[in-house]
């Protein structure tokens, strides 16, 4: 995967720190935010275009086809390491809800559970108490951005607003630029951008950096994870080269879909995604964060995505600051999970309040 | 160390494979097996057992009989005896055994994956992914050659009753690359597995009997290098399968040229 770069790298990286100044620049204190292989890594500012680096970008498909197939039955967690391992994912949720039925009170009360996410019982039988599990963030659309913000006022969970005309990210880019600061204004923590699919198929990069780095500007301290629609981008390579555009581009976290494509987050393009966090963070010293979003919606396959951050990327990106779940229905079946743990029976998934 | 501990240093844990299945299967036997001669379980006839253990614990797994020479001669003569209907049989009939076989060792390949790890000491890992699906493979690849015998082969003849005596290192995947090819080509064989972990080969005994193999085609002879000696210096054995040692190969040359 990407291996045929190893002949650019040691180039790479002296041009970087000469002509990106990253991560030695900053006069006086540099906040690390995450440690790749004991390297401390800063938040990502962004790096100008580099269209050589993009040129070189290849991904050998069926070896990570191959390496994902082997990664869901090489690697597993039992007994109390697997209910550590979901909480973890809980900590790591971006509790999503995108229909068109949305109301306020629906957001209401997906606030609730996000403060709240694990029954009391279930705390207690855990010995949990003093880790205060709470989801990420709550993902909405902007109309119930200030809902969600009264609703959640007070506790750590972030609310993120998807934004730029989601989910096709198609309306007029003035129009999407207004609509991040909106809801920037409205109080939202982060901001779930989707970039213009037509931009990768074109080759049009220089665009395709400027609209993402245009967002990046008027998002300003909100986190902003950039959609890269991977299910609509055909080839892996696509998916690697837009990750890269993105980066550079000053994207906080990358992320895989809107959850409204034909096929969301695979772990294949797990795999391609975080390699390519992996080599950026390389060459420029900075961290990015990833974000899986559309069809996780079981406990095994939460595991199994940590479990890939884990090989990938180390224990910085098993955190909420770098790693997210995009997902509906997945904390549902971990509390299914978690009560079986503490129990020893399964319950129907009906028995837990709706999230 | 409590949830909360392991919440936060997210390593991934001890998981091991439940080996309840064979344990089970061990027990049925009540840790105890005789050699597999003719399609019966047979007592050694000097009465003689040894004890087969996990390397990872050093804990008794089972007694296993210990091949005399005139256990030995029992396997050869049953060996002798079946092989005349064997070969009667076409191509395609022994191949309908051995398809049957892999297919077999692919229904219980976790219990002799866990039973493998259990006995030997390699990692899960490497008989559940590697050994056991490269077992059932080996069986389907010669249920093949099987079939095409007579196209490919014409003119060649069957060795006859075959001894075959395999190393620790693979256990279950050397029987099946000494035995597929052999049962394939229309011999009939004795196989004495490697002291230290003749387990597999039991339970594959089994597997034979539950495919309905003639009796007699396939036996299977525990015991130590004595074992070995004896199956080697046997008059009635046509041909000798040797994976080992190389200082026991020599040994073995020298034997079976007399």
């Amino acid at each position: 995967m990407g291996q045929c770069r190893t002949m650019t790298i040691a180039r790479m990286s002296v041009e970087n720190k000469t002509r990106h100044g990253v991560a030695s620049d900053v006069s006086g204190r540099v906040d690390t935010i995450a440690t790749l292989a004991g390297r401390p890594l800063i938040s990502n500012r962004g790096i100008p275009l580099n269209l050589d680096w993009l040129q070189q970008v290849r991904v050998n498909t069926s070896a990570v086809e191959r390496r994902a197939q082997s990664h869901v039955a090489r690697r597993t967690v039992k007994k109390d390491w697997q209910a550590a391992w979901l909480l973890r994912a809980v900590s790591c949720m971006d509790l999503t809800t995108l229909s068109g039925d949305d109301t306020e009170e629906r957001v209401r009360r997906l606030c609730s559970k996000a403060r709240h996410p694990i029954q009391d019982d279930l705390v207690k039988r855990l010995g949990i108490e003093e880790l205060d599990i709470k989801v990420a963030a709550v993902c909405v659309y902007h109309a119930f951005v200030e809902t969600a913000v009264r609703a959640l006022e007070g506790s750590r969970v972030r609310v993120a607003a998807v934004s730029t005309g989601f989910p096709a990210g198609l309306s007029p880019l003035t129009e999407r630029i207004a609509e991040i600061r909106r809801s920037v204004e409205a109080g939202a923590n982060d901001i779930d951008v989707v970039i213009t699919r037509a931009h990768v198929f074109g080759g049009k990069w220089q665009a395709l950096y400027d609209e993402i780095a245009a967002f990046k500007q008027v998002s300003g301290s909100a986190h902003m994870k950039v959609i890269l629609g991977t299910g609509d981008l055909l080839t892996m390579r696509n998916v690697a080269r837009a990750s890269f555009v993105a980066m550079m581009a000053g994207a906080d976290f990358i992320k895989t879909s809107t959850g409204k494509e034909p096929t969301n987050a695979t772990l294949p393009v797990g795999f391609v995604m975080t390699r390519c966090i992996r080599e950026y963070a390389r060459e420029t010293g900075m961290a990015v964060g990833f974000k899986p979003a559309g069809g996780i919606r079981t406990a095994k396959q939460s595991v199994e995505w940590l479990a890939l951050m884990k090989e990938e990327l180390g224990p910085s990106w098993m955190r909420s600051e770098l790693f997210r779940f995009g997902a509906s229905g997945l904390l549902n079946d971990i509390e299914r999970q978690l009560e079986h743990y503490a129990t020893g029976r399964y319950s129907a998934d009906y028995r837990h309040p709706l999230a | 160390m409590s949830i909360a501990e392991k919440f936060v240093a997210m390593e991934y844990g001890p998981a091991p494979e439940d080996p309840k299945e064979v344990l089970a299967w061990l027990d049925l036997h009540n840790r105890r097996f005789g050699h597999f001669i003719a399609g019966q379980w047979r007592a050694p006839l000097e009465g003689k057992y040894f004890e087969t253990s996990d390397p990872a614990t050093g804990e008794k797994l089972a007694d296993v009989a210990q091949g005399s020479v005139s256990d030995v001669d029992a396997a050869v003569k049953a060996a002798r005896a079946a092989l005349d209907g064997w070969q009667k049989l076409s191509g395609h009939q022994r191949a309908k055994y051995l398809y049957a076989l892999a297919r077999q060792v692919q229904k219980h390949s976790r219990r002799l994956a866990v039973l493998e790890t259990l006995d030997n000491g390699k990692p899960i890992r490497e008989s559940r992914d590697i050994d056991i699906p490269l077992v059932a493979r080996h069986f389907y690849h010669h249920a093949g050659w099987a079939q095409l015998l007579d196209q490919e082969f014409a003119g060649y003849t069957a060795c006859g009753v075959v001894g075959q005596i395999i190393p620790w290192n693979f256990p279950l995947l050397m029987l099946a690359w000494k035995i597929a090819p052999a049962l394939a080509t229309a011999n009939t064989v004795v196989l004495k597995p490697a002291e230290y972990t003749p387990l597999t080969a039991l339970a594959f005994a089994e597997l034979c009997n539950e495919v309905g193999l003639p009796a007699g085609v396939v036996n299977i002879v525990t015991g130590d290098g004595a074992t070995g000696e004896a199956l080697v210096k046997h008059n009635d054995v046509d041909k000798i399968a040797f994976t080992g040692s190389t200082e026991v190969g020599r040994a073995i040359r020298r034997a079976s040229l007399a």
